[in-house]
């Protein structure tokens, strides 16, 4: 079988052609131009430099992610655009496994040994064959914001061997993995703070880890201050504010062209998920991102506290999932300062605040945008019926569509059946705002409002029953 | 026959189509991912780009089995390379190039800008350049003399803001949300067009640029100052007012610009030579006059109405494609790449997005 394979979700950019698990030909390009002026020439380069034809290939496999986005896109799009036109079927392989598999070999794994005795480790590299010996292997790309893509890997004894008759054959057993294992996800990928990584790696158990990828470099520091061999300090075992250092760990980090995704890798894991029938058509491929968009993320988050609501998050993925108050004490004080900046004289104290949620039957929904509050509603649900006491949306952030999402995730609790509030008879952006969200005049009430003496419209949304 | 498979996604739409000789559209897919992009009040690139990744397979596939042709009966595959956004473009770009590789076909890349003037090569089979046309677009606000197929001189062109942008941002303030073209254009129906005097900017020495910045901030303005005043305001009346100001804008600019031009001596037939300090401003005798209208925004009906009018006015003969080939679409790419393919241009694998490509 023959497989032409893609890796393009770093800034390092491989093309690999694998046939029956044998490496043909590879080119990998780490310059200053684009993947996407650089990946076709590259691959073109290749195919002809070996004689090869584009139409001879059976499937087109392409690293899937996590990785940069756009790096992913360009790989992913060329690889459905071949599909596409080659009919043929598209392999995508999940790139930090990948990343894992650059140690199928026994040769790469003696290569890694030798890189470490090089760079002296100190922490004892020089064990023989040890991806054999189960070692952990953590590839780590660097997602910013103190983050990693990363998981966690080990090459295994495939069960059905596991009764000893593997490494007989030595082809087969090269194609499984080192000494005839099975590559197995140990912890599946995920986008971690690297202190997280570290507490879920302390929790395994495991003797040995092989870091790579250029989150591995950039957190090595991190890494080997909390997981390192106590040999390293000097001192006995001791103790860090993340991990118990019971176990001693060896900590290897992997140099050159191990380091790094690689399309070879891609390729002969390819191979193996083709085994599997992994192979789908180029039609429903996609990247993996484990991130939503910034905007997917920074769209307004809105918590319910007090009388539990339905509430949501705004984001594509999570829509209508219940969010609670994390911390009601914070959101108090939060609705305690937009009050002041909104209603300034006339603003509820933080006491005010809190006295609303000594009643059972009130709640609040918090709007928040990165985290930080911009908008509440302060409501009462009493047997069908609610009341918005309150709404109020910063300055900063009105014209936004805050006040109505707040409104409209209000009205959609499924429990309520009639909703009323009342408002200035002066205040015509409010009413707006209400008659917007399906609000109607029901009536004037005279000079209900003092400081200055105004007339409440009292407005009502009746809620229709939804088949 | 020339059969050339087109693809755009240079913004929010996913599109696909095969036309044949530049001038005769087999079929033209457009998948629109407007809904996905109304909650946040405009297009998202991020998000643009990964619905791109979704659609763009099935989308080419369905141009293909539209136009009941396969790859081997494509004679070229075109795509637009900018300008737009960089995510979105690369999509299209990246999959073009593929197609080309694996086929052996030839690639071509097409501006996006030059795609929405080849709209009317569709529309009008008889149009041929030299034209004057009027560019007007969510991103892009130009007059530009089409002196052949593929070469433009720009006349003038927005300094700030396209005309498309100041309609989302106009759309945005006075509630009426995302798109804004087709929203404004919806809710002036109700409005009075001279119930609000907004000003209509002119850049002073550029006869032919265009501003509109200064009008975006006076709609805002007005608003605030109306809503601190406590008085009511009439969605209706200020999209109504404000599409004036920008229609007129627009129409005076394009009229005056043709008519100085004159005709565009398409009687003479070949392309114009010579390069005056105001370009292509000799007046032919007998040329007629013509004005092409073109982009997203020319499917807006009072800036189409409005220049009829003052073209009729002014004995200019005024070309513009349908509305459903003035919004982005593969269709108009897959025109302009026709005359770029009988030229011989190719475009090379290394073929990159440009966002910010000129014409």
């Amino acid at each position: 079988m023959k497989i032409l394979a893609i890796e393009s979700a770093t800034k390092i950019l491989s093309v690999a052609l694998v046939c029956d698990n044998k490496i043909i030909a590879t080119r990998t390009s780490d310059n200053k131009k684009t993947h996407s002026e650089t990946l076709l020439p590259m691959m073109e380069e290749m195919l002809d430099s070996c004689g090869a034809k584009l139409s001879e290939v059976d499937a087109i496999a392409v690293s899937n992610g996590p990785g940069s986005f756009t790096g992913l896109r360009i790989g992913v799009t060329t690889a459905k655009g071949l599909g596409l036109a080659l009919d043929k079927p598209l392999i995508p392989v999940p790139t930090l496994e990948a990343m894992a598999y650059n140690f199928v070999r026994a040769d790469a794994a003696e290569k890694l040994i030798c890189q470490a005795n090089e760079t002296d480790n100190p922490c004892g590299a020089a064990v023989p064959n040890f991806a054999a010996e189960g070692a952990l292997i953590v590839p780590m790309i660097d997602a910013r914001r103190n983050q990693v893509f990363t998981g966690v890997y080990r090459f295994e004894k495939p069960e059905t061997l596991a009764s000893g008759a593997a490494d007989k054959n030595g082809a087969k057993a090269l194609a499984s993995g080192v000494a005839g294992r099975e590559l197995k996800t140990i912890m599946a990928e995920a986008a971690l703070d690297v202190r997280e990584l570290v507490d879920d790696l302390a929790g395994l158990g495991a003797r040995k880890i092989i870091f790579l990828g250029d989150g591995a470099l950039l957190h090595r520091g991190v890494l080997e201050e909390a997981l390192g061999s106590v040999q390293e300090t000097g001192g006995g075992a001791r103790e860090t504010s993340s991990v118990q250092m019971a176990a001693r760990l060896e900590l290897i980090f992997a140099t050159g062209e191990l380091a790094h995704p690689r399309a070879t890798s891609v390729a002969l894991l390819a191979g193996v998920m083709a085994e599997r029938g992994e192979a789908v058509s180029a039609d429903l491929v996609t990247p993996t991102y484990l991130r939503q968009s910034q905007a997917e993320r920074e769209y307004t988050r809105v918590t319910s506290i007090g009388k539990k609501i339905i509430s949501t998050t705004l984001d594509a993925d999570n829509e209508g999932k219940v969010f609670e108050a994390e911390d009601e004490g914070a959101d108090i004080d939060a609705i305690a300062q937009i009050e002041q900046a909104v209603f300034e004289e006339n603003a509820w104290s933080n006491a005010s605040v809190q006295s609303h949620f000594t009643n059972p039957c009130n709640g609040a929904l918090v709007a928040r945008r990165k985290g930080e509050a911009v908008g509440f509603v302060l409501f009462q649900k009493v047997a069908g019926e609610g009341e918005v006491f309150r709404i109020a949306v910063l300055p900063e952030y009105r014209r936004c569509g805050i006040a109505r999402r707040l409104l409209s995730v209000l009205m959609q609790d499924g429990e309520t059946d009639k909703w009323m509030l009342e408002v200035r008879y002066g205040n015509k952006p409010a009413i707006a705002l209400y008659e917007a969200a399906g609000f109607e005049r029901e009536r004037v009430i005279q000079d209900y409002y003092k400081d200055p003496v105004e007339d409440a419209l009292d407005m009502r949304k009746v809620i229709k029953e939804v088949e | 026959m020339t059969k050339i498979l087109a693809i755009e996604t240079s913004c929010d739409e996913t599109a696909a189509a095969v036309v044949e000789d530049g001038r005769r559209v087999i079929s033209n897919v457009i998948n629109t991912q407007i809904a996905v992009h109304t909650r946040y009040g405009g297009v998202v690139p991020e998000i643009a780009s990964r619905k791109h990744i979704e659609n763009i397979n099935p989308v080419i596939r369905a141009a293909l089995k539209e136009a009941g042709c396969t790859l081997d009966d494509i004679d070229a595959v075109a795509v637009t390379y900018g300008p737009g956004l960089v995510g979105a473009l690369l999509i299209g770009v990246s999959a073009a190039k593929a197609i080309a590789y694996a086929t052996g076909k030839p690639l071509i890349g097409v501006n996006h800008i030059e795609g929405h003037v080849c709209a009317n090569l569709i529309e009008h089979p008889d149009l041929e350049p030299p034209f004057l046309c009027l560019i007007v677009s969510g991103g892009h606000t130009h007059l530009a003399l089409m002196k052949d197929y593929g070469e433009f001189e720009i006349l003038g062109r927005t300094r700030d803001d396209a005309a498309g942008e100041a309609f989302d941002k106009v759309a945005r303030a006075i509630g009426l949300g995302y798109p804004g073209g087709p929203k404004i254009e919806k809710a002036a129906l109700l409005g009075d067009a001279a119930a609000i005097q907004f000003p209509r900017g002119h850049i002073a020495g550029s006869p032919y640029d265009f501003t509109f910045s200064g009008l975006k901030s006076a709609v805002l303005n007005y608003i605030n100052s109306e809503q601190m005043a406590g008085r009511e305001v009439s969605q209706a009346n200020v999209a109504a007012s404000f599409q004036a100001a920008v229609v007129d804008s627009i129409v005076e600019r394009a009229v005056m610009a043709a008519s100085k031009l004159g005709g565009d001596s398409s009687a003479s037939g070949g392309a114009r030579e010579d390069r005056g300090a105001e370009p292509g401003l000799d007046k032919k005798p007998g040329g007629e006059l013509r004005l092409v209208l073109a982009g997203g925004v020319a499917a807006n009906s009072y800036l189409r109405e409005s220049l009829d009018a003052a073209c009729s006015a002014a004995g200019i003969r005024l070309y513009a494609p349908r509305p459903a080939l003035c919004t982005d679409n593969a269709a108009m790419i897959g025109a302009a790449a026709y005359y770029h393919f009988a030229r011989g241009e190719r475009a090379p694998l290394s073929l990159n997005a440009v966002p910010n490509l000129k014409l």
